[in-house]
Parts: structure tokens; C-alpha cells; sequence
């Protein structure tokens, strides 16, 4: 428990655990923080919540609200996220700015859409995770209804290897083990060393129509080099691993498997701009 | 579970092995997985011990196990210099903050820092809490 605003919150304070029997409880909780800085995309995926975001980002309410949280917990990273933050550029990198001074760790969602603009928010963050949700140029323009720069593009600005690639697993989409081995060797042939895919968040009616249970793709990932999976209760599990590419690359990877949006504790904050919330499910509002 | 992963790891080193032959045939110089997949089995203790090592051993080339040899002893020394610091860091920031203070403000004021009722560093008495 930790008091935020005068509001008493329950926070995960444990590790994820390998048997989900045990878990270790953690002396100062570690949480991440999104921070939504518009609600207007370039892309428009189906799946996607799309929500109206408050375009009048209040630097100040962010800032106390990151000052507030550091108090209490551990800020594991802030992640700035949208819509597509690209295309408020200015904004987004005063939302670095001020992220930098809480957090030590400062990542980018994006399509990567608005490639010109990389090579300058490159510097300012510690990781760049480009939304890519297949190999086939043609299939990945079809799920975000747009016409996405090729990763050759994108990855010539990645001089410290900071990008890596977030993909979600959906019907029509990467929705098979032999899919999802597709889309790791694609990647390593463009020296990308982190891939995550991530199963669809229930969170309207599209998005359960796509569904992919991702428990087979995980159980034939076994036979690779991996750390086994990490359960968060009965919310969520991760399971990690190294591809080794034909192409002679690794490539760490991560499946993330949501079973259950209704957490019951806090896992992440989310900041829209406006006011501050213990989720993305945007339950309660902190502040 | 144990061995299920270090038979996994053995399996992607045969295999970069075998790529790492042929590619040395046709001299092109590439990244070095067999580092990487060794690494990864270290950091996240799929390697965790001698017996580990031997297991390896019995079922890849010598010059996987010589790889994993060195760069596990590599591993046990920097670990214990790591615990070696540690010790010594966490003691300096025990004394960094030692002594009697009135309130968290005067502690704050000295130290340029932050600290609040719920957080008082190790080695710090404060005298009246401030709220």
C-alpha cells in the first residue's frame, strides 16, 4: 500500500514469479509509468482502443505527478506512448525531458510513420519499440490501414541498437508459432535484437474478435534458449527467450500473455495528459 | 526444468557452432552468437554452477566448452568483485547519512536530497518529523 495524492493504493510490490506459488515481496515497488502525450494516430489499427485524448498536454500535473510517484515507489521506466507520439514532436520531447529526471529509463512507442523524426528523438531515449505486426510489407499496411516505412529505413538511425520491435499477435496477423519464427528471422535480418510480442488486451470488440492464444507459440519456443516463463499471479505471464536467426543473429524475445485485465493491484500508472491513472483500463483517476 | 533449458542452450550452441564453421570457411566475419547465447545462460543462471559447465561439456565441441569454461570463471570473478563493492558502497552510503538530525528538513537542507517520513536512509536519526 502507498498513499499518492491522498488516495491509499494498492501498488504490486512483488517480483513476478517462476512457479507461481512463491513470490518474492519487494522492499520499494517498482512500476512503470505511460504517458499518453496525444490521441490522434497516422495509423489505424483495428484493434486499437482509440481514445480522445485532452491535446493540452499539463507539463506541470505531469511533473508533480512523476515527483509524487518517485516518492513511494521505484519508477521501472516511463514509457511515452499515444496515439502516435511522432506527431507532436515538440511535445514529446519535453515529455522526455521531464521523464529523464525521474526515471532512468525513457522509452518510445511508435510507428514509425514520421521516419525523418527518429534520427532526432533517437538520441533522447533509452529504447525505441516500433509497432510492426508482421513480416509481409503488405499484410502489416493492411492491419494499420497505412503504408509503414520499410525497417531498412528505420533501422539505419539504430547506431546503439536501441530498437526493437513490438508486435501484436492477432487473427490474420502473426497468430501461429511458424508466423511468429517468420517474423524473428525478418527481424534478425535487419539486426534487431529485441522482439516482443504482445497478446491482445480484450479491450473492445475487434480486439476479441482477433484474439490469439499465444500458449502454443510459447510451448514450441521452449526447445530455444530461454528463462522459462514469469507469471504475474493470475494476470499475466511473460516468457522469455534467445532466437538464434539463420541469419546468425540472436534476438532476445519476449511473449507477453495478458489472461486477466482485471489486475488486482496496480501494475502501471498511465498519464494522459490530463490526469493520472492506476491503468490503462483507466478505473480510477490518482490525480 | 533445470536440465530442460541447459539442453535448449546446448542445442542453439551445436547450432551456431555449425554455422560458425561454415561461415569461417567462406572468411566472412559476422556477430558472435555462441558470446551471446553463453551470456544469456549466465545472466539468467541457466549456468549457474561447475556441474552446469560439465553438463555442457559432455554434449557440445571443445571449443564450445572451452568458451564456456572461460567466460563462466569470468563470470564467478566479476560476480564476487561485484558482491565486494557492494558491500563496501552500501556501507559509505550508511556513513554518508549518519548522524542526528532535528528534521528531515535539516538532513533534506545538507544533503541537497529528498528524503521523506517514509524514507529515512539508513544511519539517519531524525530527532521531530517534519510533515
Amino acid at each position: 500500500m502507498i498513499t499518492l495524492f491522498d488516495k491509499e493504493l494498492n501498488v504490486k510490490d512483488y517480483n513476478c514469479s517462476e512457479n507461481n506459488i512463491t513470490y518474492d515481496k519487494l522492499k520499494i515497488p517498482i512500476i512503470n509509468v505511460y504517458v499518453q502525450v496525444t490521441g490522434k494516430c497516422n495509423a489505424n489499427c483495428s484493434f486499437c482502443k482509440r481514445e480522445k485524448i485532452c491535446e493540452n498536454f499539463d507539463f506541470e500535473k505531469f511533473e508533480s505527478a512523476l515527483k509524487a510517484i518517485s516518492r513511494n515507489v521505484i519508477i521501472g521506466k516511463v514509457a511515452i506512448t499515444g496515439g502516435e507520439p511522432l506527431l507532436c514532436f515538440e511535445k514529446t520531447k519535453r515529455v522526455i525531458k521531464i521523464a529523464k529526471k525521474y526515471s532512468r529509463f525513457v522509452t518510445l512507442n511508435t510507428n514509425a510513420i514520421e521516419t525523418y523524426l527518429l534520427d532526432k528523438i533517437y538520441p533522447l531515449v533509452d529504447e525505441i519499440d516500433i509497432s510492426r505486426h508482421h513480416y509481409n510489407d503488405d499484410i502489416q499496411n493492411e492491419i494499420m490501414q497505412v503504408e509503414v516505412p520499410s525497417l531498412y529505413k528505420i533501422k539505419k538511425v539504430d547506431v546503439d541498437n536501441k530498437i526493437s520491435i513490438n508486435c501484436v499477435l492477432q487473427k490474420g496477423g502473426i497468430d501461429n508459432y511458424y508466423k511468429a519464427i517468420e517474423l524473428l528471422e525478418y527481424a534478425g535480418s535487419y539486426n534487431i535484437g529485441y522482439v516482443k510480442f504482445i497478446s491482445l488486451l480484450p479491450l473492445n470488440e475487434e480486439a476479441k474478435k482477433l484474439y490469439v492464444d499465444p500458449t502454443e507459440i510459447i510451448e514450441k519456443s521452449k526447445k530455444f534458449t530461454n528463462s522459462g516463463m514469469l507469471h504475474d499471479k493470475d494476470m499475466c505471464c511473460c516468457f522469455e527467450f534467445l532466437y538464434l536467426t539463420n541469419s546468425y543473429n540472436t534476438i532476445k524475445t519476449v511473449i507477453r500473455h495478458t489472461t486477466n485485465s482485471n489486475y488486482s493491484c496496480i501494475k502501471q500508472f498511465v498519464f494522459n495528459g490530463k490526469n493520472l491513472f492506476d491503468g490503462f483500463a483507466k478505473n480510477n483517476i490518482i490525480c | 526444468m533445470k536440465n530442460e533449458k541447459l539442453d535448449s542452450l546446448i542445442n542453439d550452441l551445436n547450432r551456431a557452432e555449425k554455422v560458425r564453421k561454415e561461415i569461417s570457411e567462406i572468411s566472412i566475419s559476422l556477430s558472435d552468437p555462441i558470446e551471446e547465447l553463453i551470456k544469456y545462460g549466465l545472466k539468467n543462471s541457466i549456468i549457474s554452477n561447475s556441474v552446469d559447465v560439465v553438463y555442457i561439456s559432455k554434449n557440445t565441441s571443445d571449443y564450445i566448452t572451452g568458451r564456456v569454461t572461460k567466460m563462466f570463471d569470468e563470470h564467478i570473478e566479476k560476480e564476487k568483485e561485484e558482491l565486494k563493492n557492494n558491500s563496501f558502497s552500501q556501507s559509505s552510503d550508511y556513513y554518508k547519512y549518519a548522524g542526528i538530525y532535528e528534521s528531515l528538513d535539516e538532513l533534506n537542507r545538507k544533503f541537497g536530497t529528498d528524503f521523506n517520513s517514509r524514507c529515512i536512509p539508513e544511519g539517519a536519526i531524525i530527532k521531530r518529523s517534519c510533515r
